[in-house]
């Protein structure tokens, strides 16, 4: 049941209206009936997609709940550690059994085969659960805090499996903070009209923008060029990677803006996940305004952990090459990922040490935009292809200087607003949605209904959001 | 107290309520809407609107064949080839005579609604060309909700809800009543007539998934065999794992809707004067031995008893017939060259297209 979909629809049109009795009683201080109904609502959506992965996040929290418990009991240092090292093996154990184990066990096989001893070894079963990476990092992310004594643990083990399964935020993120999200649980659920019509007009935006501009996008520009790179020439792969580019903004900031909408309309807010990334003047803005809770979250549990900016200039290098290169890996099971990662840490290396220095006249800003942004492109080629060899097809059209075909035209014109939508100032958005939030129900439900229909017709260009595959 | 902002507790509730109701009023409002104004065809459909690029053509006289049945129809069966059966030259190269109508996950059920709502007065065919595959006869089939919310009438949604076996056939009914907004929406937008996969094919070629004998067939057949490029993989790595648990715990081959399904299609075919023919489609070895021997059984017999025992003509492919990978797309959906070669066979199998009466 992906947002993008009639069921979820359905979903929220049933899970809504009962929600707000029960909302009336958290209000009047009655938790435990609201928690409980939240953390049955969450199961169904996220059972929805296997039932099998609910006994996979049911057993990570339980862990991860005891841990915190254990950790926040004990006082001794060396028991602290020890709490939390069994914590971060559990997570990575999780995270590493189901993504990585069958990349490790193929690369196995593949060195093996090399070196001419032929292995056939047990494969992990079922595919990777939906979600895995983020509730993962949502737990990681408390146990940590906890043993920094930067948070209080959770009240009880009902929050702390709301926390891990509330379903906007669950299968593809944004990555929430214990910090921000157990205290709402603590506190009645935010209450008003203006709330329910931002809610509900996040959700119609962020639907719109990944039906009618990511997918549309995709299907109008990415793929025709990215199905057989050898046909076309170096600005059939420039417009490509704009393209793609855009799809990946719309659909993930797409979803990002169901998720927070869906959360509002139950009451609880979720930090904004973009900040208008192209605007970036170097690869390091760019990663701060891009996947805001990931790149935060890397930042804190990994890039500072690892020296940050305060060990020297090589230190720095290698924290920041090594948080981009997990980050990359963190997206996905395959060398293409690896790839990317490592681009994306070796750019912002050399930004760091040869780049030009943000700054200067609205021209100077212009052209380092540009620069940024292209530079970000080039990296997308490693998502977009199977393999080293797609890869190396993708960048061969670099040398074919031939007339763009592979785009269709109303590929470009969705490419042309996107680049409109991207560009509009955040409060001209915020103002729209203040315009929504203020219409009678009966224009709301005629805007839904649009919405609705308009992804319909769509919808056979509509698949899973970019973001389900990590 | 609540932290809010605006009016909040029961005003926003019935916000929300309100939103719900003229949601639902309009949808169901539309729909009825789209379906008087001959729209019904528009549906939500895996090819959308084709089957409406078939109700908009004109029809000076009745089709001599059309085929009905689920993707694996719609990709086995080439109306050209039909039509041009033994080298004979159709009477009117610019109106096709023979048609595929074939859908995704269609079961007999679906086969009768299409039959009763879309083949009436002068598109009733003379021969209906059912063909038969497993899953069309089994009243459980998992896939049906996939098929379900296309063919329903507003009228037939209250009882499809009723019937509904779980969530997602409860669902499929409900997305019924949204076929109106969806249609009204799709029609004004051109594609049926814009996008050459959904109008050309049908107006120009009788529909299905390939045509021969064009240049522009040609065309046709590269796009397509570019877009399903992976399909053998696919389905190897997606669909056949689950296949057997997914198809066989409720394996109820002609249970209660699909013998009232086949009894009604006969009933619509002694109506309208349409003779039913019936064509057993193949199965690639690979998707033969996914499938548990028990089923197999199960189909024939039911073949023998509804059709072969009725005195319904049957096609099925000769004994020991052993088909090449170059038969197949993916394990249950032919290629190109399968389909020409399957066609050929069925028509001249079957006699087909029969000669109009007096013509």
């Amino acid at each position: 049941m992906h947002f993008a979909s009639f069921e979820f629809l359905i979903f929220l049109a049933v899970a809504w209206p009962l929600w707000r009795l029960l909302q009336a009683r958290a209000a009047a201080g009655l938790r435990v009936p609201a928690l409980l109904y939240l953390l049955g609502i969450s199961a169904f959506f996220y059972g929805c997609w296997q039932p099998w992965y609910l006994l996979l996040i049911g057993a990570s929290t339980l862990i991860q709940y005891g841990v915190g418990l254990a950790l926040s009991a004990a006082e001794d240092p060396r028991r602290r550690k020890l709490w939390l090292v069994v914590g971060i093996t559990a997570d990575l154990g999780l995270l590493g059994t189901f993504k990585y184990g069958n990349f490790i066990i193929e690369n196995l096989e593949a060195a093996a085969a090399l070196a001419g001893q032929p292995l056939s070894l047990p494969r992990v079963p079922g595919e990777l659960p939906v979600g895995i990476s983020f509730y993962t990092f949502q737990t990681l992310s408390y146990i940590i805090d906890l043993y920094w004594r930067r948070i209080e643990r959770a009240r009880s083990l009902l929050d702390f499996a709301v926390y891990v399964i509330f379903f906007p935020q669950l299968v593809a993120g944004p990555i929430v903070r214990a910090a921000d999200f157990l205290p709402q649980l603590q506190r009645a659920p935010l209450d008003g009209l203006a709330h329910f019509g931002r809610g509900l007009g996040l959700i119609l935006w962020g639907l719109t923008k990944k039906v009618a501009l990511a997918d549309v996008l995709h299907a109008g520009v990415v793929a025709p060029f990215f199905s057989d790179p050898t046909r076309g020439g170096a600005l059939d792969l420039l417009i490509a990677l704009w393209a793609a580019n855009f799809q990946v903004y719309c659909d993930f900031s797409g979803y990002s803006d169901v998720a927070i909408g869906a959360a509002l309309l139950f009451g609880y807010t979720l930090a904004p996940n973009f900040n208008r990334p192209f605007w970036s003047t170097t690869p390091m803005e760019h990663w701060r305004r891009w996947h805001i809770s990931l790149s935060t979250w890397l930042k804190d549990y990994l890039y500072i952990p690892l020296g940050g900016s305060r060990a020297g200039p090589a230190r720095t290098d290698l924290a920041l090459a090594t948080t981009f290169l997990l980050g990359g890996v963190w997206h996905g099971a395959g060398w293409r990922f690896v790839l990317w990662g490592l681009y994306n840490g070796l750019l912002l290396v050399a930004w760091r040490r040869w780049g030009p220095r943000d700054g200067g006249g609205r021209l100077r800003r212009l052209g380092l935009m540009a620069l940024t942004f292209h530079a970000i492109c080039l990296g997308l080629v490693f998502l977009h292809v199977e393999d080293l060899g797609g890869a190396g097809a993708a960048f061969g059209a670099l040398g074919r200087l031939t007339a763009p075909s592979s785009a269709a035209p109303w590929g470009l014109v969705a490419l042309g607003v996107a680049v409109g939508l991207h560009a509009t100032p955040t409060d001209w958005r915020e103002r729209g949605l203040g315009v929504f939030a203020a219409m009678p129900g009966w224009g709301q439900a005629a805007a839904v209904g649009l919405v609705g229909a308009v992804l319909a017709l769509f919808g056979e260009w509509s698949g899973p959001f970019f973001y389900f595959q990590f | 107290m609540s932290e809010g902002a605006g009016p909040g507790g029961a005003a926003v509730t019935r916000r929300g309520i309100s939103v719900l109701a003229v949601l639902f009023a309009g949808a169901v409002g539309l729909t009825a809407l789209s379906d008087a104004l001959g729209l019904r065809w528009a549906e939500p459909q895996r090819w959308p609107t084709d089957l409406l690029a078939f109700a908009d053509l004109p029809m000076p006289s009745r089709p001599a064949v059309v085929i009905v049945g689920s993707s694996r129809a719609s990709m086995a069966l080439i109306p050209g080839e039909i039509e041009r059966c033994g080298g004979a030259a159709p009477p009117d190269p610019s109106a096709p005579q023979v048609y595929n109508l074939g859908r995704a996950y269609t079961t007999l059920i679906e086969v009768e609604q299409l039959a009763r709502g879309l083949l009436s007065g002068p598109r009733a065919p003379r021969v209906l060309l059912v063909a038969l595959d497993p899953e069309a006869i089994d009243a459980h089939n998992p896939r049906r909700p996939g098929a379900l919310r296309g063919g329903l009438a507003l009228s037939d949604v209250p009882g499809a809800l009723v019937e509904a076996r779980g969530l997602r056939e409860g669902l499929a009914a409900l997305r019924a009543l949204t076929r109106g907004p969806e249609a009204l929406l799709r029609v004004a937008s051109g594609r049926h007539r814009a996008d050459p996969r959904l109008g050309w094919l049908m107006r120009a070629e009788g529909g299905g998934q390939w045509c021969t004998g064009s240049p522009a067939c040609v065309d046709q057949n590269l796009d397509f065999k570019a877009v399903m490029a992976d399909s053998w993989e696919r389905v190897e790595r997606e669909v056949l794992p689950d296949w057997r648990a997914a198809q066989t715990p409720a394996w109820a081959p002609g249970a209660g809707p699909i013998a009232a399904a086949w009894a009604g299609l006969r009933a619509w075919a002694a109506e309208n004067d349409v003779e039913i023919v019936v064509v057993e489609l193949p199965f690639s070895e690979v998707w033969r031995s996914a499938a548990p021997p028990e089923i197999w059984a199960d189909y024939a017999d039911w073949i023998d008893q509804n059709v072969t025992q009725q005195g319904i003509p049957l096609y099925r492919e000769p004994a020991g017939r052993k088909g090449r990978r170059a038969d197949w797309l993916d394990p249950d959906h032919m290629s190109e060259l399968g389909a020409t070669g399957l066609s050929r066979r069925v028509c001249a199998g079957l006699g087909l297209p029969r000669p109009a009466a007096g013509g």
